[in-house]
C-alpha cells in the first residue's frame, strides 16, 4: 500500500477522517516505520504548536495609553450638528441688533421733552448722527406703553441667553468628567 | 466590573465613561500583542503598532456593529495594521528585501534554532517566529488563540480553503525539521 500523504497526515491531525480512512492508516503504521515516524512527528508539532507561548508587555502598556485616549475626544459623543452653532449665532446676531435699537430708542424717548437737534450731538461720530436723526423720526413709536413693549422684548433676549450660557456651560462639564 | 461582557463595557464607554476602555484593553493586549509579535518579528515594532491599534479601536468604536465579536472586529485591526506596517517598511528597505513574503523557508534557521533549544516546545515556538507573517499570524489564532477558521477567515479576508492549505504547509514544514532532529521520540 501506499505511504501516508501530506493530506493525510494533516486529515489525521484534524479529526477529519471517518473510521474507514483511519483503519487503513492504523493497519499501514503497523507495518511502515517512516509513516509511523512522520505520523509520531506530525503529532509532536500539533501539541508543541497548541503550547505557543503568549508574549509579554512591558509594565504600565495600559497606563500609558490611556492617558494618551484621555485627550482624545470621547467616543459616541459626537460634535453636534453644525446648525445648532449657526442658531445660536443668528440668536445671538439678532440679540444684538435688537439690544442696539433697544438703548439706541431709550436715547430717544430721555431727549423726546426736549427738541433734539443734531448739532446737539456734536460729540457722535457722524454716522451715529445719522443713525440718530432717522431714528428720531420714530421716536413716537417709544413712549411710555412701548416701553414696557421693549422691556418685556429685553428680559425676552435675556432668558434666552442665559439658557445658551447654562447649555454651553452644562456640555463644558460633560466633557470635563469625561476626562477623568 | 471584571465579569462584564466586551459590549457591555463598549456602551459603559460610549456613554461616557472613557477609563472602562482599559478593561477592553487589558482584555486583549496580551493576545494582540503577541499576534503581532508574530507577525512583525520585533518587540519594538509590534508594541507601537499596537498602541496604534487600541487608538484606532477607540476612535471608530463607533462603527462597530454589536452582532459581531469584538475580538474578531478588533483582530481585523490588528491583523491589517501589521500588514500596512509591514508593506510601508519593505517598501523603505526595498533593496534588502526581496519577495520572501509568501516563501516558507525554514532551514536556513534551523541549525542556529535547533542549537538554541533544549526541546521539541521551545525549537517550535521559535520556528513559529520564522514563519512569514501569513503563516505566523495563522498558526497564532488557530493555535494560541483557537479561534475557528470561519473567524479566521473574518479576520484576514483569506479563504477557508487558503487558511487550511496556509495551516498545512507550516505543519508540513515543520514536520520534516522535528523528523530530521528525531524530536518525535519525545513522544511514547
Ligand atoms: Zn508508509
Amino acid at each position: 500500500m501506499n505511504h501516508l500523504t501530506d493530506e493525510t497526515l494533516n486529515k489525521y491531525i484534524d479529526n477529519e477522517m471517518d473510521v474507514h480512512e483511519l483503519n487503513i492508516v492504523n493497519e499501514h503504521i503497523k507495518t511502515c516505520e517512516i509513516c509511523l515516524q512522520k505520523l509520531k512527528a506530525q503529532k509532536v508539532v500539533d501539541t508543541n504548536l497548541r503550547g505557543i507561548s503568549q508574549f509579554k508587555l512591558p509594565e504600565g502598556f495600559t497606563e500609558n495609553l490611556m492617558q494618551q485616549i484621555a485627550v482624545i475626544r470621547p467616543a459616541g459623543i459626537h460634535f453636534k450638528p453644525q446648525k445648532s452653532y449657526l442658531l445660536r449665532f443668528i440668536f445671538l446676531f439678532l440679540g444684538l441688533a435688537i439690544l442696539t435699537f433697544f438703548i439706541l430708542s431709550l436715547y430717544e424717548v430721555s431727549q423726546s421733552s426736549s427738541s433734539l437737534s443734531a448739532d446737539k450731538l456734536f460729540w457722535y461720530p457722524e454716522f451715529l448722527k445719522k443713525i440718530s436723526v432717522e431714528v428720531n423720526s420714530y421716536s413716537a413709536l417709544f413712549k411710555s406703553q412701548t416701553i414696557s413693549l421693549i422691556g418685556g422684548i429685553f428680559t425676552f433676549i435675556l432668558l434666552i441667553s442665559a439658557y445658551f450660557i447654562y447649555d454651553s456651560h452644562r456640555d463644558f462639564k460633560n466633557r470635563l468628567n469625561n476626562l477623568r | 466590573m471584571k465579569n462584564l461582557s466586551d459590549i457591555e463595557i463598549i456602551e459603559s464607554v460610549k456613554r461616557g465613561n472613557q477609563a472602562d476602555f482599559s478593561l477592553l484593553v487589558d482584555r486583549y493586549k496580551e493576545r494582540a500583542y503577541s499576534l503581532l509579535r508574530r507577525m512583525l518579528k520585533n518587540d519594538f515594532d509590534a508594541q507601537e503598532v499596537l498602541q496604534d491599534c487600541f487608538l484606532k479601536a477607540y476612535r471608530s468604536l463607533d462603527s462597530f456593529r454589536q452582532d459581531a465579536k469584538f475580538s474578531t472586529w478588533f483582530y481585523r485591526i490588528v491583523y491589517n495594521s501589521a500588514l500596512t506596517f509591514l508593506s510601508s517598511k519593505r517598501r523603505k528597505e526595498e533593496n534588502e528585501m526581496t519577495s520572501l513574503e509568501d516563501v516558507l523557508e525554514l532551514k536556513s534557521y534551523d541549525t542556529q534554532i535547533y542549537a538554541e533549544s533544549e526541546n521539541a516546545a521551545q525549537f517550535i515556538n521559535k520556528m513559529v517566529e520564522k514563519l512569514p507573517e501569513k503563516y505566523s499570524a495563522i498558526i497564532n489564532m488557530f493555535y494560541m488563540d483557537d479561534m475557528s477558521l470561519d473567524d479566521i477567515s473574518k479576520i484576514t479576508g483569506l479563504s477557508i480553503v487558503n487558511i487550511k492549505v496556509i495551516l498545512h504547509r507550516s505543519r508540513n514544514a515543520l514536520r520534516e525539521l522535528i523528523l530530521k532532529h528525531k524530536y518525535y521520540e519525545e513522544l511514547l
